[in-house]
């Protein structure tokens, strides 16, 4: 069970200070900064520690939902296992990974990849492989976009993690790697390995109409989850904020590759909206901005297509891109047919669309309202003067252009494109919260090596992140979308390493500040 | 049901260095709880740890036995009674390590590999019928389990299962608390020895990550494993708060994160391990019992508890503790919390029978409740005035 400390409801605190003549008297009282409250007053904690990720929000339990919360929790932490009954049964045919917290783990973002073969077992590793037709940045048809790595005997894993492999590459920048000052940083980027015989259908025979198999001509790239907290808040942003967040953008005219046209040409595009409806208001998760409101978003999609645990609004596995491809070749497989049965038996049971739910209703609830109700860490250090001054060089060398500090939230009417049984009224709420994610909401490019598929990257929201190793224990801060950076001033030097980037001319800004002052920048990335 | 604390972590606004002739007004405070660190890292935190690894050694042993005596065809009733006392054992100290589940055991997933349920039974059966994988156990044994094995198939509860007696009602396994027949096959004994070498491995792990170290044949283990051991000094990081290389700033932080640990557990014992049996309606909520084939659900809970006291109090008479600085701000308090787990423990020892009982159960409701206090008292009142 995780706790909520719920800060003072006094604005004031009194700061330990220290002074050349002791005086006797009150201690000096100072208002604490409206960005210290990262996730507004209903939705931060102050629980600092290492659990910090896995508290609930004020509002979770303001309404009474503090044992759901910590029942959805335990859904998340452990593994589903591949019973056909009881407590996390329904595991696979074929899965992505086994719980929640192998891809975040404490509800952080996912750890470094360390080099060398690729494990997926280990909890933290929260990358996913992302396989894709470069000519065209699609996903191929012969895997799952987000491909699944283990199978339930007697099903085969789509991909053999144990086959695949992680080198990291070093790369230099205009300015060689080097600050005036003499200071260093490194630039590295992953590449991934993959032979044709990780492919199960390729080892049982199949080939491509685009013969990409055949030419090994496809390309695997590593995409990392992002913390699961605060995202409720995301959810609670008005949709003609966001909207309004692109006419602003477009109108500045600042950003080199302009605003993806899929959102916004000349104004917004029906294509932007969430399944193309206005109602569900712009696309706002994910790197990619597939996703719209939470409860059909990352987390909603994740609990039932990383497992493929049926549920009652999805009583269907998750195979590949195709839909087909697996199903067919793992149907003609003589050993899944000595365990499982005859081909039509195995292709009924893989593509069938009313199997019966494996999670309840009541245990998909909970997820929601954990998953909505997982708070933000208060900012750190808020009186802190290097971090007061990282603060003020963040705005004035334009950090805050894309990583924008703050959104206030909306009436918070929780809205669920799936109709699920009306659960969307036990959910937390945010309403009217001054918020700080430190996000635009909107994609942009930095166009760097290797970069992510399409080049199209939603700001990622920078509220927590500096407790990431306290929190997993992860030897570096894994920061950017592939965990290239190990720390904060090798993701910003990341934002200029292409002067195509969107973020090149604040980059170069950074790069000509002095220690001193790159230092305090770090510190208050860190500090919120 | 829920609790509302104030909490501010002045952990966020401090530490300010003073000049010559100011005051430094944390100094009492930073070194009273440095004094109470200190024998937390050794007395309570490492040295729980080790007496849970040396447990797991034994259990090893006993472990090899069976599976000569299994190979053999030789009787081996006496040894299964020796084995499953061991377990107990680790398991107790194992219990009594969950108020400090944060660190090495999260950081290295040491909690998740080594305690994770319900079993996946599927993916067992699979794997005792297949030859290849159990030769390969069998050849590499615990470095096998614990690099190819997924959580729900190792561990505490797969030993557990392979060492206690469960009989089978309504198509689910359910355990007697009674040591397993000895009829294990072959391959059983193969698997069971794979699973507690790796656990106890796990264990030795655990006890070097805080410790630095461990004695030979705990390294010996290791390196026959050829398992890297994890190098943080966690211990020292926390003994040397507010150096370089430790990621506690301040002692007071390092206090937060005792306490903070030992509300976790609280609600987790209360709300989740006897919550959920107590509100459950169905068969399938059986799963929710955690240790259900040795049946000692309630020593487990106890044991628990016994860890918040061992972090709050002191494991050993005369430690310095947590409750030292809060007795010095406020012994009000300090009686009550220490009266509140008390009260906790014994309501939890009276609780009979909890694995065929817990649904509804009058004496589950009043452990709850008693526990819902401890985690309420420690979170609504001790973290606060640590923090101010």
């Amino acid at each position: 069970m995780r706790k909520e400390f719920l800060f003072m409801a006094l604005a004031t605190v009194a700061l330990v200070a220290c002074k050349k003549e002791p005086t006797p008297g009150p201690e000096p009282e100072t208002d604490l900064p409206e960005w210290y409250y990262t996730g507004g007053k209903l939705g931060t904690t102050t629980n600092l520690t290492s659990m910090t990720f896995r508290q609930p929000t004020p509002a979770t339990e303001n309404a009474g939902l503090g044992t759901m919360f910590a029942q959805g929790d335990q859904i998340a932490e452990k593994p589903f296992v591949t019973n056909e009954t009881g407590r996390q049964h329904g595991l696979g045919p074929v899965y992505v990974r086994s719980s929640c917290q192998h891809c975040h783990p404490n509800y952080s973002h996912g750890t470094s990849v360390p080099a060398g073969k690729y494990d997926a077992e280990n909890v933290g590793n929260g990358t996913l492989l992302v396989v894709i037709n470069p000519a065209t940045q699609a996903y191929v048809p012969w895997l799952a976009g987000m491909p699944q790595l283990f199978g339930a005997a007697p099903f085969k894993a789509p991909l053999d993690p144990d086959q695949i492999t992680v080198t990291w590459k070093t790369v230099q920048d205009e300015h060689g790697n080097k600050f005036a000052d003499g200071e260093t940083y490194e630039l590295r980027y992953p590449e991934v390995k993959m032979p044709n015989t990780a492919v199960y259908v390729y080892n049982q025979g199949y080939r491509d109409p685009d013969g990409l198999l055949e030419s090994q001509g496809y390309e695997v790239k590593l995409e990392n989850t992002i913390g699961v907290y605060g995202s409720g808040l995301l959810d609670a942003i008005p949709d003609q904020d966001i909207i309004d967040q692109y006419a602003k953008e477009a109108a500045d005219g600042k950003l080199k590759n302009g605003l993806n046209p899929a959102f916004w040409n000349g104004g917004f595009q029906t294509t932007g909206y969430y399944k193309n409806d206005p109602q569900w208001g712009p696309k706002r998760f994910t790197y990619a901005l597939t996703r719209g409101p939470i409860m059909d978003a990352a987390g909603a999609n994740a609990i039932w297509n990383i497992t493929n645990v049926t549920r009652s609004d999805r009583r269907y596995h998750y195979l590949d891109l195709n839909g087909t491809i697996y199903a067919e070749y793992a149907s003609k497989d003589p050993e899944v047919q000595a365990a499982f049965g005859t081909e039509q038996q195995i292709k009924d049971y893989l593509l069938s669309k009313e199997l019966p739910a494996e999670m309840t209703d009541d245990e998909f609830t909970q997820v929601m309202i954990w998953h909505r109700g997982l708070a933000v860490p208060a900012a750190r250090n808020v009186t802190d003067e290097k971090v007061l001054k990282g603060k003020e060089l963040f705005t004035q060398i334009g950090c805050d252009y894309c990583h924008r500090p703050s959104w206030t939230t909306g009436p918070d009417e929780v809205r669920d494109p799936n109709n699920f049984k009306g659960f969307t009224a036990a959910m937390p709420r945010y309403p009217n919260q001054k918020i700080w994610p430190y996000t635009d909401m909107v994609q942009h490019k930095l166009c760097m090596e290797n970069d992510i598929r399409t080049g199209w990257c939603r700001t990622t929201p920078l509220w927590g992140r500096g407790l990431h190793k306290k929190a997993t224990g992860d030897a570096y801060e894994a920061r950017m979308h592939d965990t290239r950076a190990r720390n904060v001033i090798e993701a910003i030097m990341w934002h200029g390493y292409s002067s195509e980037s969107d973020a090149y001319w604040p980059t170069q800004q950074f790069y000509k500040l002095n220690k001193e002052d790159r230092d305090a920048i770090v510190a208050f990335i860190n500090a919120i | 049901m829920k609790k509302k604390i104030l909490w501010i972590s002045l952990a966020t606004l401090t530490l300010i260095a003073c000049e010559k002739g100011g005051t430094e007004v944390t100094s009492d405070k930073e070194a009273a709880l440095q004094q109470a660190v200190t024998p937390y890292v050794n007395n309570t935190v490492i040295a729980t740890y080790c007496a849970m690894a040396d447990a797991g050694i034994t259990l090893l042993d006993q472990c090899e036995q069976i599976l000569d005596k299994v190979t053999k065809g030789e009787d081996y009733a006496q040894l299964m009674k020796d084995a499953d006392a061991s377990w107990r054992l680790m398991r107790k100290h194992w219990e009594q390590s969950e108020a400090f589940l944060y660190g090495p055991a999260s950081a290295h997933n040491i909690d998740p590999h080594i305690d994770s349920w319900p079993l996946d039974f599927n993916a067992m059966n699979a794997l005792l019928h297949d030859q290849s994988r159990m030769a390969q156990i069998e050849e590499e044994g615990g470095a096998y389990v614990g690099d190819k094995l997924g959580y729900a198939l190792k561990g505490f509860h797969a030993a557990e299962y392979l060492l206690f007696e469960s009989v089978i009602q309504d198509g689910r396994a359910v355990g007697t608390g009674k040591p397993h027949a000895t009829n294990l096959t072959h391959a059983e004994a193969v698997y069971l020895l794979g699973i507690v070498e790796d656990l106890t491995q796990q264990a030795i792990l655990l006890e070097y990550a805080w410790a630095g170290e461990v004695n030979a044949a705990k390294m010996k283990l290791l390196e026959e494993g050829e398992i890297e051991p994890y190098e943080d000094k966690y211990g020292w990081q926390m003994m040397n708060a507010g150096k370089a290389g430790s990621i506690y700033v301040t002692y007071q932080e390092a206090a937060e994160e005792i306490v903070a640990g030992c509300i976790d557990i609280a609600g987790e014992v209360a709300d989740l391990k006897m919550g959920n049996p107590y509100i459950s309606s169905t068969a399938e909520e059986r799963d929710y019992i955690e240790s259900p084939y040795s049946c000692t659900s309630t020593t487990d809970f106890a044991d628990n508890i016994r860890s918040i006291q061992h972090a709050y109090c002191g494991a050993q008479t005369g430690d310095h503790a947590v409750s030292n600085y809060v007795y010095r701000q406020d012994a009000d308090l300090d009686t009550r919390v220490r009266k509140t787990i008390d009260d906790a423990i014994a309501a939890i020892e009276q609780i009979e029978n909890f694995e065929n009982t817990a649904q509804n159960n009058p004496q589950v409701k009043a452990a709850i409740d008693k526990v819902s206090a401890l985690e309420e008292i420690l979170n609504d009142e001790v973290l606060p005035l640590l923090s101010k």
